[in-house]
């Protein structure tokens, strides 16, 4: 694909000018054209349709040419071989014909009907996300998925993502995760409440924690039932200690993995 | 770019849907009031994605007669018919891509660039969005799409999936990744 064209603030259309050129007429005159089977189209009593006749009727007239001049060839050459051998001439002798080329039985191929595939698919029905113990599709389940590095937080210079244990994605320890420091990002800005998405051993359940950091009930529940399965922690709301302006902190997802 | 308000229907709304869709199979013709209803987002799912006005149009047309063509195809399955067209829609786009008879584009606005600035607790200048801006241009086309209806058009997780042929949680995944692509272009 080419480069990608970028513009910014590119003037809105309005509904009303969008809707100025709905034209279903046309849209429906294009599909029934569309649909129409060649031979009741103008276009086959037309120019296209005249070309192959004519293309057929001349290939036929040609064939019965060749098949004339190739008897008269052959009878002119037969002639010379006669006058060659006198003795032969003599004799009354039928002309041999050029046998016709042989006529190959071709064999004939059904043609293969393409099976276009539908454009729905089955759906299992997925839920939303709630405070509360929510049903996951049977088809979605926690697997171990590996990621390439754990990508760590610099202590040196100010974070631009919150972390725990000085992770702030993929694999991470279980005594990192559960860090007495909880999640944290930058000295002046703490993090009050925050969403936790894990495995209870039956439900996926999706708890809303007040603090940075994680209960013990769910520590349990992820030492027992998410360890190298992915969980994620979203909605991470801080606020800074001084100003007191709240902050949406970027979510994070991890692997929890044995120490 | 709001939320799109007419996936979250009422059970009567896609009762009356189903019902257009039921006469449109035995007459194109039915098929008008679904035509009405899609046109305008569908046509702006496409004009989101290029630069030509005229062209977007032209798709448009042809999704719905693609859809029309094949009507007969779709079945219900607790998944809203709009889903099914922005799949037509997707295809076609690309196609015409392909085609070249359209340009990939992407279309933002400064506000999406400010949330996302926001987001990655940057400061808010323009130095600094004109390198988001940069950046976006230089993710894959997989994690534009996502960036743009998670972040651009405020689409659901559970409608990116269905757009996508992915569950919702995928669709959440995949989002999440996008942007952390996005966030390391930005922070090289």
């Amino acid at each position: 694909m080419e480069k990608i064209k970028a513009i910014l603030d590119r003037e809105k259309m309005s509904t009303e000018q969008i809707e100025a050129k709905q034209d279903f007429d046309k849209v429906l005159k294009l599909y029934n054209k569309s649909t129409t089977t060649f031979y009741k189209s103008p276009w086959f009593y037309g120019p296209v349709g005249l070309a192959t006749i004519g293309t057929v009727v001349a290939l036929t007239t040609m064939g019965n040419n060749n098949a004339d001049q190739n008897e008269m060839l052959s009878k002119k050459k037969f002639d010379q071989i006669l006058d060659k051998n006198p003795i032969i001439r003599s004799h009354s002798i039928s002309i041999a014909k050029i046998p016709d080329s042989d006529i190959v039985e071709t064999t004939k191929y059904k043609a293969v009907e393409k099976n276009l595939k539908p454009l729905t698919k089955m759906v299992s029905s997925s839920s939303e996300l709630k405070m509360e113990t929510v049903k996951m599709p049977e088809d979605v389940k926690s697997k171990p998925v590996s990621l390439n590095e754990v990508k760590k937080v610099s202590t040196t210079k100010r974070n631009s993502m919150p972390s725990i244990g000085g992770v702030y994605t993929g694999k991470i320890k279980i005594d990192a995760l559960f860090d007495e420091n909880g999640i944290v990002y930058n000295e002046d800005i703490i993090v009050k409440s925050y969403t936790i998405r894990f495995h209870d051993g039956k439900d996926e359940r999706s708890v809303l924690v007040n603090g940075k950091t994680i209960p013990f009930e769910i520590k349990k529940s992820i030492s027992e039932y998410n360890i190298n399965s992915m969980i994620f922690i979203t909605d991470i709301r801080a606020i800074h200690n001084v100003t007191g302006k709240e902050y949406l902190l970027s979510s994070m997802n991890f692997i929890p993995i044995n120490n | 770019m709001t939320v799109n308000p007419l996936y979250h229907q009422t059970s009567d709304r896609l009762n009356e849907e189903l019902g257009w869709i039921r006469e449109a199979k035995s007459d194109p013709r039915s098929f008008g009031p679904l035509y009405k209803k899609y046109h305008e987002q569908i046509f702006r799912y496409i004009y989101q994605r290029m630069d030509d006005e005229e062209t977007a149009f032209d798709i448009t047309s042809q999704v719905f007669i693609k859809a029309m063509k094949n009507l007969n195809k779709y079945e219900y399955r607790g998944v809203p018919f709009s889903s099914w067209l922005y799949r037509i829609a997707k295809s076609e786009l690309y196609q015409s891509f392909r085609d070249r008879k359209s340009s990939r584009t992407i279309c933002v606005e400064s506000m999406n660039l400010f949330e996302m600035i926001e987001e990655m607790e940057e400061e808010d200048s323009t130095e600094n969005k004109n390198k988001l801006f940069s950046c976006l241009r230089l993710l894959k086309d997989e994690d534009l799409q996502l960036i743009e209806m998670r972040y651009f058009e405020k689409r659901s997780y559970r409608e990116i999936g269905e757009i996508l042929d992915i569950t919702e949680n995928n669709a959440k995944v995949k989002s999440f990744r996008a942007l952390e692509k996005l966030k390391k272009l930005f922070l090289k």
